[in-house]
Order: C-alpha cells, then structure tokens, then sequence
C-alpha cells in the first residue's frame, strides 16, 4: 500500500451504485495500483438513503471485495470530536459531505468527486480550502 | 449448503457471555441443535459474502467487456497514482 490515498465523495458512490462503468473500471484500477481509498460512512450511509435494495448491496459487495477500499466510520471520540470541528465550522453543511471532509482532513488525502460544483457552497463556507479532484464519470 | 456428519461430532467448551448464549437462543428453532443453528448463520453470513463477491465480479467483468469504460478507468487510475506519488514526494 501507499502512503497517501483519496476519499471518495456521495457522487462517485451514487455513480458506482447507478451502474458506471468507468467508475468500477477506476476501482479495479485503483484497486491494482494498491492506492488506498477511505470511504467515509456518512457518506455511504446518505448515499444509499436514495438507493434501491440491490442498489446498496452492490455498494456493499465492491467494499467488502475490493482490499483497497475501506469503510471509514466514526469510532472514537477523537473520530466523533474531528467530525464536530467541520460541522462547527461551516453553517449547513451537510453530514455526508461534512465526513467526508473530516476523513479527508485526518489522512491529509484529496476528495475524489464527479462533481466539483456541489462542492462549492461547502468551499466558500468553509474557512479552509477543500482539496478536491474532479473526474467525469465518461 | 452445509452437510451434517453426526458421526464425526466431538464435544467442545466455548466460553462466552450469558447474553451471547440468549442471543444465540433467540435465533434457534425448536427443533434444532445447536450445531445446526450455528451452521445455519454461518451458511447466512457465507451467502451474503459470496453474493457480494459476485455482484462486485460482475461488475468487473462487465467493465472489462466495455473498452471504452476499461480503459477510461485505467487511464483515471493512472492519473491519479501519478498524483498521489507527486503528493507523497512533496511531503518528503
């Protein structure tokens, strides 16, 4: 494994969950080049608020199967007290995107998104730069 | 799936709390042994891994089976590891 990873962001779930090819390509690949990718719970969790049943056991069987992914949950209190600082710091932030942050934050990785904008209230809100990389979902 | 040899069964001592022992309970049928109530979550648990696997190896394949896709996701992948090692480098 590397020393460094990225965080996978709601869009990049819903893409996978929605069927996209590229993304599950992306996966195997990023699966091959042994890099580390954090998916943060909240993250998935209000991800598959929207989902179907096969939906998200199809989310489930690509992080249960995949070795490089891993679940990244609130566990702790220094977990639950990380998470708190982002939520206190900008207003309305949303819980996934709040995680998300807050995971990437703790590993100093970037957020991979599909789409840059929903990030940018978020961005402008926040006090701090979000260290995003956007990829189409071709 | 599971097959049960009650020739070849031996006596063990597990310890484990009261409450496991009631949770374990609850899940039992009257008319089974305790073999077989732990064979049946087992073949559970097994089943929902092995489903999981499949669906993620479908996907693959799938994937694999769209050029396109493939290598759109290789070339990504690429990008990113080119990335991540540049970050790595930069943080010495």
């Amino acid at each position: 494994m590397t020393g460094t990873g990225y965080v996978f962001d709601e869009t990049v779930l819903h893409a996978y969950a929605f069927g996209s090819l590229t993304t599950s390509s992306l996966i195997a690949h990023l699966s091959d080049r042994e890099i580390r990718i954090a998916i943060p719970a909240l993250a998935l969790a209000c991800a598959k608020a929207g989902l179907s049943e096969e939906q998200r056991e199809g989310l489930d069987g690509v992080i249960d199967n995949v070795g490089n992914l891993a679940l990244t949950g609130l566990c702790t209190l220094s977990d639950t007290g990380e998470l708190a600082d982002v939520l206190a710091s900008a207003d309305g932030i949303g819980l996934a995107a709040a995680h998300t942050i807050a995971v990437a934050r703790h590993f100093d990785w970037e957020i991979i998104t599909h789409d840059r904008a929903r990030w940018k209230e978020i961005e402008a809100a926040l006090p701090w730069p979000v260290e995003l990389v956007e990829l189409a979902d071709e | 799936m599971t097959t049960e040899n009650q020739d070849k069964r031996t006596k063990t001592t597990i310890s484990t709390l009261p409450a496991t022992r009631q949770r374990l309970a609850e899940f039992a049928t009257s008319d089974e042994t305790v073999d077989q109530t732990l064979n049946r979550l087992l073949d559970t648990v097994q089943s929902m891994k092995v489903r999981a696997r499949t669906a993620w190896e479908n996907r693959k394949a799938a994937a694999q089976a769209d050029p396109d896709a493939w290598e759109a996701g290789a070339r990504l992948a690429d990008m990113l590891a080119a990335r991540a090692a540049t970050r790595q480098a930069g943080r010495g």
